[in-house]
């Protein structure tokens, strides 16, 4: 484990600030926030699960704290194939109590809030683009309604004339100057459009979903193969 | 590590670099897995052109080389995830995420600054005044040596601007955040600070759009080529195509951790402009990124830069600012 923070930002994932979180971000916090818990194999002690899981927070970027029963990570920049790469911090305990011991987890991802937050961002953009649009837009249609008379006429352009070659090689005929010219007037009377920040906002939307299952699945896979790993 | 001489320098001796493609690994399977990943670029890369030579005028417009763009990104994704190059490249959602990330970047909020202040406005500017029978000798010409010198023209300043980025702190201080990515994927080519995403945005598109069919043309020949730069797929690629076109191998020499391998290989497209100006290195590497290969978060790639810059400016004014007297 390379370039570990300052141990007391891992003390602080143990034992958080003493004040309590208030209720509101407690009833939001699954959005950034993974917990959950998994049995232990029958006879397995605490620090034995805590001695086996230990291993997959060798990685670079990434500070443990252990005790017999609780492990604390804290991650900084980990590389893209650490598998919990998308968690930067979190407790991993047992529970003894009851006679059937179980792990504990409780994980949190500033990645998985951007994520969530970034269709809001993207929606946005598409109505900065919206408004840069029609602020264009109407400008360039009232200097055109203000501007004088040019004196001297703009050159217009020819018709394209395809090449012999291309003739030869059954290349279609180029579309006329004209055709050309009636196709930009359309397009500039086209209405301004977002639909690429659309897009992205429903990209992001879905990524958020795919991402917030799929890394609990895979965090609790990576969790369960090593509890029961024989060789471990 | 001791390195290879590559012309007069020393390619690989503060990072691994395979030099030369007879050390290149080929791609290993049957016949018909061979016969795919040989012929795989080749084929599209015609197939594109035939479709843009041959479609009718209807069909030739952006939104329809948008959608095949999108198309054959997904296939290449799909390529990615079942025969990757490299395990340690291999796509993780969170990677995924951040590379979508610079790719809504530059087709949302970039594009609305470009409109403003890019190279859209400069194009529009010169185009209305422009006399068109000025151009008649490069419309007349074949499409295909029209688009191909497009794509050309474009790849040369484009070289040169590369090269520039390598060479001047100021222009390295955005690029080095691409420099950043520690593996190469479908979409790494996004990933960038936005006033790097800005600059390499500054193109000569907007000069050609009058040419529908030599500009998709030219599209084309970029999506065919290019498109392969950053991803994480082997293939027996033909030498002809290595000589001339770049390749992911090229560009993972320009992205590795030895800094001379990161100072070859500046094209886009046409990796024989390095040949000429003698900055190409045959070659691939797996280790890639700066920094020993630190993963950069999306908010420091955002901010580097400018932290960068104050830092030197304030290490160089602090180390030239005149001692008091005492």
């Amino acid at each position: 484990m390379s370039s570990a923070p300052p141990q007391a930002a891992v003390s602080d994932v143990v034992a958080p600030a003493a004040s309590p979180t208030p209720s509101f971000i407690r009833s939001v916090d699954w959005i950034w926030r993974v917990r959950g818990q998994l049995a232990l194999p029958a006879g397995q002690s605490p620090d034995t699960a805590i001695e086996r899981l230990a291993p997959l927070f060798d990685e670079p970027g990434t500070s443990i704290q252990t005790s017999a029963s609780t492990l604390a990570f804290i991650k900084k920049d980990p590389p893209a194939q650490d598998k919990l790469a998308v968690f930067d911090a979190g407790v991993l305990s047992v529970d003894d109590g009851g006679g059937s011991p179980v792990l504990r987890y409780d994980m949190s991802s500033r990645f998985l809030l951007a994520c969530f937050l970034a269709p809001f961002m993207f929606f946005a953009f598409g109505q900065i683009g919206l408004a840069a649009a029609n602020y264009q837009k109407a400008k360039a249609e009232a200097e055109e309604k203000t501007a004088k008379k040019p004196e001297k006429k703009k050159p217009e352009m020819k018709d394209p004339v395809l090449h012999p070659v291309d003739a030869f090689l059954g290349a279609p005929a180029p579309k006329t100057a004209k055709e050309m010219k009636a196709e930009r007037e359309k397009k500039k009377k086209e209405p301004p459009s977002a639909k690429p920040a659309y897009v992205f906002t429903g990209i992001f939307a879905f990524l958020y979903v795919l991402g917030r299952i799929l890394e609990e699945m895979l965090a609790r896979r990576q969790f369960s193969r090593r509890l029961t790993a024989s060789d471990a | 590590m001791s390195g290879v001489l590559v012309g007069k320098r020393i390619i690989g001796a503060e990072a691994p670099v395979t030099v030369g493609w007879e050390n290149v690994p080929r791609v290993e399977g049957g016949p018909v897995k061979q016969f795919v990943f040989t012929w795989f670029q080749p084929f599209m890369l015609f197939s594109l052109i035939a479709f843009w030579y041959y479609a009718p005028n209807d069909w030739v417009k952006p939104s329809v080389g948008i959608w095949i763009g999108i198309a054959f990104r997904a296939l290449l994704f799909g390529l990615e995830w079942f025969f990757p190059r490299h395990q340690s490249w291999h796509i993780t959602w969170k990677e995924l995420a951040t590379d979508l990330f610079y790719v809504g970047l530059g087709y949302t909020i970039l594009e609305t600054v470009d409109s403003f202040v890019g190279s859209d406005v400069m194009v529009e500017a010169i185009r209305s005044s422009f006399d068109w029978d000025k151009l008649a000798w490069f419309t007349g010409l074949p499409l295909l040596l029209q688009a191909f010198l497009i794509t050309f023209i474009f790849d040369f300043g484009q070289y040169w601007m590369h090269r520039g980025m390598h060479n001047w702190y100021p222009l390295w201080l955005p690029h080095s955040v691409h420099h950043y990515i520690t593996q190469f994927n479908i979409n790494k080519g996004a990933v960038g600070n936005p006033v790097e995403l800005f600059l390499i945005g500054l193109g000569i598109g907007g000069f050609f759009d009058f040419l529908p069919r030599a500009f998709l043309l030219a599209g084309a020949l970029r999506l065919g080529i290019g498109v392969y730069m950053h991803l994480n797929v082997r293939f027996n690629t033909p030498g002809w195509w290595r000589f001339l076109f770049n390749t992911t191998e090229h560009h993972s020499v320009h992205h590795s951790q030895d800094f001379e391998a990161t100072r070859s290989n500046f094209s886009g497209l046409y990796i024989f402009i390095d040949r000429i100006f003698g900055t190409c290195v045959d070659g691939e590497a797996e280790v890639l990124g700066q920094d020993g290969g630190r993963r950069m978060s999306i908010r420091e790639q955002m901010l580097h830069p400018f932290t960068e810059g104050w830092k030197t400016a304030r290490a160089r004014l602090g180390r030239n600012a005149p001692v008091a007297a005492e």
